[in-house]
């Protein structure tokens, strides 16, 4: 049997190198922003407001190649015929995405911080309060994972309805089924929610009463103000609502999600 | 001892059609085993529920003795376990991946085997030829230390030079104790290796016999399988 952590290695080396030519590409349009500058084109401003701006599109971009990549597990033999039991075949990828994602974002952070540093601009970060940046980021990848799983949940659905109803092979009908199944996801992902604040409410719990409760001191992290307590109680409801849902994909990728036939391909 | 294979009362459909019912079939250790059948017939399916890559159907499949899914994918070595390799990739990264995750995949072994066949390490995969793409899933399939293999149409669309490398190499590689199912619709291909054969048709296992019995009734493999098609064209 292959253990979970190979494979989890070799899937995260492989987007790893997929986001690193994006990478590539986003260096490459900064390098051409700071020749910009030196000729007198551009302002030390303009350069840090673009570079910015293109590295939330290579951050956009890699989210989309490692949704695509992700999908690719579930149906192709290569990752399904691992002898991997199909819930840590799940768990492998989705953190391998976790992995990836945490890659990206620290190189495009450096890069920037770099740019502001020999740019000189002043008061670019000055408003910046760590803690609540950290929370951000969190936030932001429980909500990738979120996407991610609805993404999945919905590839599930599709190629199960499509696998066991007859005249399947017609295109209209399968963007009918894409169609229905995104509404699902979505559906349970709002009963989720609207479930969760019912017993927030009904608990009385508040993001004060959270704050005072959920107070993290030892590892130098303080929450403090409603907002940032308000933030983390999200943190958690996607979380959970992340949980659910990968419980519900792996029992479909284990019962119903069979790999595409291409007996010609290689 | 324990059969590489034992399936029982398989079903499976899909769209709901059903493409197999009722196979019940057992495979010793050690054979060498045609699967026959016209396109079409349910050998490609057969072969994907074994392997666990099909996997709604009704019925036991038992490989080594083993019947969980994640069990079985350890003593079965598939052909087509290469799809969805990047095209990109050049022929030494895909042992590089196969070693990463198949404990059972031998580098020393895929290296010969890739040597025998004259495949190049360097080559990308989108550059090779239809006939040397067919000898890496080859090389690649017989590179894991399995107790059944499982060719799926290897010669298709192959000239018979390259068809008798691979056979050969199909000879040398396979483990004495492993049992090798090739499926194939194109009988003179693979006769000469057989020493079972099994048809398939209207669904499901019309015959399983051995090959020397075949022969000794003066009958080829060939005329053998085509019997159950009464002469019909199966191309």
């Amino acid at each position: 049997m292959t253990s979970t952590s190979k494979v989890f290695w070799q899937m995260t080396k492989e987007r790893v190198r997929q986001v690193t030519q994006l990478i590539e590409i986003d260096l490459g349009v900064i390098a051409v922003l700071v020749v910009m500058r030196l000729i007198g084109r551009l302002s030390s401003e303009d350069v840090l407001g673009f570079s910015t701006l293109f590295g939330l599109i290579t951050v956009m971009v890699g989210f989309v190649a490692q949704a695509q990549s992700q999908e690719q597990v579930w149906v192709q033999n290569r990752w399904r015929l691992v002898p991997l039991a199909d819930w840590k075949l799940y768990c492998a990828s989705t953190l391998a995405n976790l992995a990836t994602s945490v890659y990206l974002w620290a190189v495009i952070a450096a890069v920037t911080t770099v740019e502001v540093l020999v740019s000189g601009v002043k008061g670019y970060w000055s408003n910046t309060n760590l803690v609540v940046l950290a929370s951000v980021l969190v936030l932001i990848l429980v909500m990738l994972m979120l996407l991610w799983t609805l993404i999945s949940l919905e590839h599930m659905l599709t190629t199960m309805i499509t696998d066991f109803l007859p005249g399947m092979q017609e295109k209209w009908l399968r963007r009918v089924i894409i169609l229905v199944s995104i509404v699902v996801s979505l559906k349970l992902i709002d009963w989720f929610v609207d479930g969760i604040t019912w017993l927030v409410n009904r608990a009385g719990i508040t993001g004060a009463s959270f704050n005072s409760s959920v107070t993290i001191n030892g590892s130098g992290m303080v929450m403090h103000g409603t907002v940032l307590a308000d933030l983390w109680l999200t943190i958690i409801m996607f979380a959970g609502a992340v949980l659910i849902l990968s419980v519900l994909n792996c029992y479909l990728l284990s019962h119903w999600v069979e790999t595409k036939q291409t007996p010609a391909a290689v | 001892m324990t059969e590489a294979l034992a399936i029982q009362g398989l079903g499976y459909r899909r769209n709901q059609k059903q493409i197999l019912k009722d196979i019940n079939l057992t495979l010793p250790t050690g054979q060498i085993v045609g699967l026959l059948g016209a396109n079409g017939a349910g050998k490609t399916t057969l072969m994907r529920l074994i392997a666990g890559s099909a996997i709604n159907f009704r019925g036991a499949i038992s490989v080594a003795g083993v019947t969980t899914a994640p069990q079985r994918k350890a003593q079965v070595s598939f052909s087509a376990q290469m799809d969805g390799f990047n095209p990109s990739w050049r022929v030494g990264q895909v042992a590089d991946v196969m070693t990463a995750l198949f404990p059972d995949f031998r580098t020393a072994d895929f290296l010969q085997l890739a040597q025998l066949l004259a495949l190049d390490q360097k080559q990308r995969i989108k550059r090779l030829s239809k006939g040397n793409q067919r000898k890496l899933q080859l090389a690649v399939t017989l590179s894991r230390r399995a107790s059944l293999y499982l060719l799926d149409e290897p010669f298709d669309g192959i000239d018979v030079m390259t068809r008798k490398a691979m056979l050969s190499s199909i000879l040398r590689w396979t483990p004495e104790q492993a049992t090798l199912v090739i499926s194939d619709h194109h009988v003179s291909d693979i006769d000469q290796l057989l020493d079972q054969v099994v048809v398939i048709k209207d669904q499901t296992v019309v015959a399983q016999e051995a090959a020397d019995t075949i022969r000794t009734q003066g009958q080829s493999i060939e005329a053998y399988f085509e019997s159950f098609y009464g002469g019909e064209q199966h191309d």
